[in-house]
């Protein structure tokens, strides 16, 4: 059982999810800081929400696209 | 145990192992969801304390629970936006995030004129 290759399987893909998760975490965190400036509202401004997409596009796009390219797929 | 004969009803080794390794693949998922779960939490906790709690005084007030409530729910909004599932989604940690012990020490130490607990 300690190797079968479906643990090993199920153990990369969830180091995989672990790190897409810690990325989109500290996305969030960051992006959050950057874009929501004053109290949060009932919901979001339009320039919030266009500032939370933009901050999100731009970065995780990316970093996706490098992972690819690395050859790291999902 | 012969490797080209079929298991066997009485013939249970195969099957524990099948059954352990998904046990044990259930487990590793549970403890991962708990961990990414308690760390979304202090980071809304420490994000919404940051907005929310400009003076801190002896008791949470109207303005900042509701303030609270809303950065929550933005919060998790800019979560989904960001594609992620995130492990709360109910209104119910509205609640939730101004309870636990983390926040109430925090609190109780900010209101504490001398800063201790």
């Amino acid at each position: 059982m300690d190797n079968s290759p479906e643990l090993q399987r199920f153990l990369e893909q969830e180091k995989h999810k672990a790190m897409i998760s810690e990325m989109v975490g500290k996305l969030t965190n960051e992006c959050w800081d950057k874009c929501i400036t004053g109290a949060p509202g009932s919901k979001f401004s339009s320039s919030e929400s266009a500032c939370l997409t933009n901050c999100a596009q731009r970065c995780i796009i990316t970093f996706l696209e490098a992972l690819e390219v690395i050859g790291f797929r999902s | 145990m012969d490797p080209f004969s079929s298991p066997s009803p009485l013939d249970s080794s195969s099957g524990q192992s099948a059954a352990s390794a998904e046990a044990l693949m259930d487990q590793l998922k549970n403890q991962l969801a708990q961990a990414y779960a308690e760390e979304f939490f202090e980071t809304i906790r420490s994000k919404c304390f940051a907005k929310c709690i400009t003076k801190p005084g002896t008791s949470l007030s109207g303005s900042e629970s509701s303030c609270i409530s809303r950065c929550v729910d933005r919060y998790i909004e800019a979560t989904e936006l960001d594609g992620q599932e995130p492990p709360y989604k109910t209104a119910s940690i509205t609640g939730f995030a101004t309870l636990t012990l983390p926040s109430i020490l925090y609190l109780i130490a900010c209101a504490n004129p001398r800063g201790k607990l």
